[in-house]
């Protein structure tokens, strides 16, 4: 009964057992490769999957002005983050988390595939929510897994607006960025703000701190189980600038009267920047939080360009605040002296078969240096051009400072222009220009451009005779207590004989003190100020208005600039601001 | 049935009992590992002991019967196991639940229907002990193995489904079929997936052509076997698209895991990474990261093979498999030397329905094989697999015991 199974059990026996065995070899030889051959990419895998780093936010540091106002420091908030990596697993946790604090689904789903790259890095969907938000995706935390409630600190500025091109603002940091800092080392990541403008963005890495971390060790579903380990944050320098906060205030008053333009306030001795202010101008808050594409486009697509900082990153014809210049030129290449009158000015000069016109149609009558100078005669200015060396011009411009950067601490510095021969030669032909574009450079028209922190260089090395670096940063100082002092001011003398600078200088006084002169709207009472009025011609409409004065002038203390866009005559609009502002700074008792 | 049933204690396997003693001894440490997972203390060992009590007293119960009470048992046992798995499916509520509760215990009536289809099984096949090859003789196993496995699949649980296939053919070859027919038999199912990419499915057939000519398929017997390919191959796609989503899902992802990641792959990813990460020797008891923070699906049952993986490594894995195949071919030595026909083909059998499981569960944790959802054998944690997995080899046992006698 048993012969059919009997027959050949053996050899079926042999048959199940190798495909047993087999099977278990199979087994064993996918465990060896696994355990064995790759098991550390398996291990790479387990520890990225359990331990997420936890960014502790480094509270960045405050910035004072020279008095210790606080200009920007930082307040507490909370913002709502999401992982990709764990959202992707449920997500309909995104259609939850979008009822409850008010934001498309869709704009979150979008946030997590662009998160895709950086899958286990917490995105912010939503920055410095209320704490009821805080405390509504708390209580749902079961099912939000993914959702995360960060905390981070917000950049505040408690002035609003007060120097908001100087202190700059704040913005996320871009893709691009992180991957870069990935190679430096600077620590950036994902969400994170950063410096975007001014000193904001010049000192970057000295306010950001270090961040710290926490590895919070987590399961699958990104339920929290404790901290492995954590390393504090270390915060960022507090900076003190050189910036005066109720002189900066005035001066954005002043301004708020015109149109467009700029102040400057310097120490020519020590470099200290007590004001630069630039109109129309923007509240940095806004960028504090996330800036909303509204608020973005108001602002970058504004004909007044609001975020142009006028003080450095716009260059201007100088008109007469150049002429200087000029007359340095005229008097060491013996084109004039001191005392010689030149030809009389009648309104117009004639030059070749062109006619060149003075600002003052009546006419000057025949001038000596200084009145030229203090009532800012374009005729004899034109003489003295018809006969100059352009490349020496341009080196005695370059002498000031002029047509080239003048070193600042702020990013985006323009550097201006100062035409040499090349230079006229590159853009017009070798005989595309002649003398009579000379004549435009003398009285600082044409190709030339300055910004008015160039301009308040320019006169701080005539009134001291060195040219300085101008600097924001007074100092900087550490959590630990230790202070580091701001850039120095890398003094440069000027390279022009005593006597020419004596004689621009009882020039530039006299334009202010001589009764007669353009700029005696910017009077101080009791002290002796030098300077020296502008009037830009402006292709599109009403000339732009510059006014620069130094006092007082036997020992500089301040130089102020002001720039007024298409404000008319620079006597009779720029001087009386620059008048308020030496005025109330000596009323002061300077800074 | 004209055999005598005497136990002789000298005939006892010994070496079978140890295996599955220390298997299960591992089982209870792994199982106080698994439940050993941060913020939750999962008491998975303790039970699991209950269970073992109770799963010895149904190994005890398989060993004392002797196997002519078995053969005479397997009627009622099959209709019985058909009754409960006809209940799950039209019992209020339905859906696809897999338990039937019963107080505070769930029974998986799945898990019993393994037995009673192989019981069944060697009935019908050992009936008489005259086996003919022929369409009628086939006709008998093939319904009864039909019937659960339709059911089962309905439930629906590929995996036991897979179960029962497994279950039959080994059965069929022991009792004389045919290699070649046995081929004939399967290879449709496996030119089923293997038709899913044209390269694979050219493959396969070169394959089975190979095996008819080895196997000394006449001309006319090949020419019926690739036709049939054909036509299977040609009407897959056609079955494809009546599959549940989900078992189409798991498919897709034993194909490609990292297709979806976050989906269906992972629990292969997952379990793959905890297996991996484990390496030669182990991240150590109780120190498995995978396991210790849930990041393990069904760490404790389907995937408690990962938790050896991670915890004690390749040395541990290997020690496990090691275990394991000297059950099964201890097994596979028992069903050889038995002279009952009945005894026989019950312990291929139980041989072929442990063995499968455990090749197709730890296939399943490295990612060999596709998710199916079937327990290891004496390791996942459940009860109802743990008693059918001892009832089994305690009847085995018994055959080994009993085998001089019959």
């Amino acid at each position: 009964m048993i012969d059919t199974l009997e027959r050949g059990r053996r050899e079926k026996a042999i048959t199940l057992a190798a495909i047993l065995l087999v099977g278990f070899l199979i087994l064993a030889g996918r465990l060896f490769q696994m355990q064995v051959l790759v098991w550390e990419e398996y291990l790479a895998r387990a520890d990225e999957n359990r331990i997420r780093p936890e960014r502790l936010a480094a509270l960045r540091g405050k910035i004072y002005d020279r008095n210790g106002a606080v200009l920007a420091d930082s307040r507490p908030s909370f913002s709502v983050s999401i992982v990709p990596y764990q959202v992707r697993k449920n997500p309909e946790v995104l259609d939850r988390l979008g009822d409850l604090i008010g934001v498309e689904p869709d704009r979150l789903r979008e946030r997590v595939r662009k998160g895709f790259s950086r899958p286990y890095e917490p995105r912010p969907v939503l920055r410095d929510v209320d704490l009821r938000t805080v405390s509504i995706i708390e209580e749902r935390g079961y099912d939000l897994s993914g959702v995360l409630i960060e905390s981070e600190p917000v950049r505040r500025y408690p002035e609003g607006s007060l120097a908001a091109h100087v202190i700059g603002y704040m913005g996320e940091v871009s893709e691009k960025e992180i991957a870069a800092s990935r190679v430096g080392g600077s620590g950036l990541a994902v969400g994170m703000r950063v410096g975007r403008a001014g000193i904001e963005r010049e000192y970057d890495s000295r306010l950001r701190g270090k961040d710290g971390v926490r590895y919070v060790q987590e399961d699958a579903r990104g339920r929290p189980l404790g901290t492995l380990r954590e390393t504090d944050p270390l915060p960022g320098e507090d900076l003190y600038l050189t910036i005066d906060a109720p002189l900066q205030a005035l001066a954005e008053s002043l301004l708020a009267d015109y149109r467009g333009g700029a102040v400057v306030a310097l120490d020519p001795v020590g470099g200290d920047v007590l004001a630069l202010a630039s109109f129309p101008t923007f509240d940095p808050n806004l960028f504090s939080v996330a800036v909303s594409g509204v608020v973005w486009d108001s602002l970058s697509t504004d004909p007044a360009h609001p975020m142009l900082d006028r003080a450095l990153q716009s260059a201007f014809p100088p008109g007469s605040t150049f002429k200087p210049v000029t007359a340095a030129v005229g008097l060491i290449d013996g084109l004039i002296r001191p005392d010689m009158r030149l030809l009389p000015c009648l309104g117009s000069y004639k030059f070749g078969r062109r006619v060149y016109r003075c600002w003052l149609e009546t006419g000057h009558g025949s001038l000596r240096l200084t009145d030229a100078i203090a009532r800012s005669c374009d005729v004899y200015f034109y003489q003295v051009g018809a006969g100059m060396d352009l490349d020496h011009f341009a080196g005695v411009a370059g002498d000031f400072g002029l047509g080239r950067k003048t070193g600042i601490d702020l990013p985006g510095e323009r550097s201006g222009l100062v035409p040499s021969k090349k230079y006229m030669n590159n853009r017009y032909g070798k005989s595309g220009w002649g003398a009579g574009f000379q004549l435009n450079h003398a009285i600082g028209q044409g190709e030339i451009l300055t910004t008015p922190l160039q301009v308040a260089c320019f006169y701080g090395a005539l009134g001291t005779g060195e040219r300085v670096r101008p600097r924001l940063l007074r100092e900087a100082v550490a959590p630990d207590g230790s202070i580091v002092a701001g850039p120095t001011p890398a003094l440069e003398k000027v390279n022009l004989p005593a006597k020419v600078l004596d004689e621009l200088r009882e020039g530039i006084t006299a334009v202010i003190e001589d009764d007669r002169g353009t700029g005696t709207a910017a009077r101080i009472p009791g002290i002796v100020a030098a300077g020296k009025t502008g009037t830009a011609e402006n292709p599109h409409g009403t000339e732009h208005a510059w006014f620069v004065a130094y006092a007082p002038v036997e020992a500089p203390v301040i130089v102020v600039v002001v720039f007024l866009e298409q404000a008319g005559h620079g006597g009779a609009e720029a001087a009386p601001v620059a008048g308020k502002l030496l005025r109330r700074y000596f009323r002061g008792g300077g800074v | 049935m004209s055999y005598r049933s005497r136990a002789d204690i000298r005939q006892f396997d010994w070496v079978l009992l140890v295996t599955v003693v220390a298997i299960l001894a591992f089982d209870l440490v792994v199982l106080y590992s698994a439940g050993h997972t941060t913020g939750s203390e999962a008491n998975y060992h303790m039970r699991q002991l209950a269970w073992c009590a109770i799963g010895f007293g149904a190994l005890l119960v398989a060993l004392a019967l002797p196997a002519r009470y078995l053969d005479g048992l397997s009627i009622p046992i099959y209709v019985v196991s058909l009754l409960l798995l006809l209940y799950l499916m039209f019992r209020p509520g339905g859906g696809a639940e897999r338990w039937i509760a019963l107080g505070p215990l769930r029974l998986q009536p799945s898990e019993a229907s393994k037995i009673a289809l192989v019981l069944m099984l060697a009935r019908v096949l050992s009936d008489r002990g005259k086996i003919r090859i022929g369409i009628r003789w086939l006709f008998l196993p093939g319904i009864i193995a039909a019937l659960p496995f339709l059911l089962v699949l309905k439930q629906p649980d590929l995996g036991t489904s897979l179960v029962f296939g497994a279950i039959i053919l080994p059965m069929l070859y022991w009792a004389g079929l045919p290699a070649r027919l046995i081929l004939l038999a399967v290879s449709p199912v496996v030119g089923m997936v293997a038709s899913a990419s044209l390269f694979a499915w050219i493959a396969f057939l070169v394959v089975l052509f190979v095996l008819l000519v080895v196997s000394r398929a006449s001309a006319f017997f090949l020419f019926i076997a690739l036709g049939i390919n054909m036509a299977v191959g040609v009407a897959s796609p056609i079955l494809w698209n009546r599959l549940h989503d989900y078992q189409k899902a798991r498919i897709l992802t034993f194909l490609d895991p990292g297709h979806d990641p976050l989906g269906a792959g992972y629990q292969i990813i997952q379990s793959a990474v905890a297996v991996g990460s484990g390496g030669f020797g182990g991240k150590g008891f109780l120190q498995g990261t995978q396991k210790g923070l849930s990041f393990l699906p069904e760490q404790h049952t389907d995937f408690i093979f990962s938790v050896v993986g991670e915890e004690f490594g390749f040395v541990g894995c290997g020690a496990l498999l090691f275990l394991y195949a000297v059950m099964l071919l201890r097994m596979l030595l028992i069903a050889m030397r038995a002279r009952n026909a009945f005894a026989s083909l019950m312990a291929i059998g139980f041989f072929s329905y442990l063995g499968f499981q455990v090749m197709v569960n730890v296939g399943m944790t490295v990612g060999l094989v596709p998710v199916t959802g079937l327990p290891l054998p004496l390791l996942s944690y459940g009860g109802s697999s743990l008693t059918t997995s001892l009832f089994a080899i305690g009847a085995v046992l018994g055959v080994g015991l009993r085998r001089s006698r019959y």
